[in-house]
């Protein structure tokens, strides 16, 4: 097999490092506080779901851990965006 | 009637040792229930947090997730060379994983370091206190996710033993450590009113 040099998953990482600079471009440059947040916040979900899913391996039948994860995400995910809107959001 | 019996999918292990998961787990909703009391703390006092975020530099936190997210990219390149008896690949990856590893220490020290000597500590204001209390746990995590790599680096080296276990324990780690930072990043970072 060949001794390559550049990992497997190169999209996984290049979409990985496309929505931070996006995230980064949205905060920078979007009027509404509140969509830009609510937006990077979601980005942020996304990201950490190609991380544990592609990155970590926790796809398909990898229980317990894969449902721990998708709970623990979607509870973050919760709290921070319901935390921002609740103190008044943008 | 198809005569076919139903047999329920098999479970598939994770990658790495299976206790490091329980682990994993618990850690991640530790820093669950830090995310939780920063934004309730945040909701008493937005004015103030929001004053006291524009302190900080979202490019850095930026560049800081991009150094992370490649070395955790090089540590799914150092899993799959091990699975495949790449031995030299998956040292050169290890080696890859450390150098962007320390492009985050180096950055995330230098912004220690600036902040301080602007006179801003964890006692300032409640929200630096947040600041430096998460992403100092979150660095010691780092600290010890690049001590595991030299550890694999130097074990490629010498044992076969255990190898695939080794480095898939450590990558998983050091995935735990970026997925915790993609949240952090933007909780203190980016969230502005």
């Amino acid at each position: 097999m060949r001794d390559g040099f550049a990992p497997p998953l190169w999209g996984t990482w290049l979409a990985l490092a496309g929505a931070t600079v996006a995230s980064w471009l949205v905060f920078e440059e979007a009027g509404a506080p509140g969509l830009a947040v609510t937006l990077v916040i979601l980005i942020a979900a996304v990201k950490i779901r190609l991380v544990f899913t592609r990155f970590m391996e926790l796809h398909g039948r990898v229980m317990p851990w894969r449902l721990v994860f998708e709970v623990w995400l979607a509870l973050v995910t919760v709290i921070v965006l319901g935390g921002y809107w609740y103190a008044g959001g943008g | 009637m198809s005569g076919r019996a139903t047999v329920a999918a098999p479970r598939v292990p994770p990658p790495g040792d299976a206790g490091l998961w329980t682990f994993l787990a618990a850690d991640i909703f530790m820093f669950g229930l830090f995310f939780l009391i920063f934004v309730w703390e945040r909701a008493q006092a937005v004015t103030a947090f929001d004053e006291a975020r524009r302190l900080l530099d979202p490019t850095i936190g930026m560049v800081n997730t991009l150094f992370l997210l490649t070395a955790s990219w090089f540590m799914v390149g150092a899993a799959h060379a091990v699975r495949h008896r790449q031995r030299r690949a998956a040292r050169r990856h290890i080696v890859l994983a450390f150098l962007a590893g320390a492009g985050f220490g180096v950055l995330k020290l230098s912004e220690y370091a600036g902040k301080i000597a602007a006179g801003i500590t964890m006692l300032t204001s409640d929200f630096f206190t947040y600041y430096f209390v998460f992403t100092g746990v979150h660095f010691l995590h780092f600290i010890g996710g690049m001590v595991m790599l030299v550890v694999l680096f130097l074990r490629l080296g010498t044992a076969r033993e255990g190898e695939v276990i080794w480095t898939e324990s450590i990558a998983s780690y050091w995935h735990m450590v970026d997925l915790l930072w993609l949240m952090l990043f933007p909780m203190l970072y980016l969230m502005r009113v």
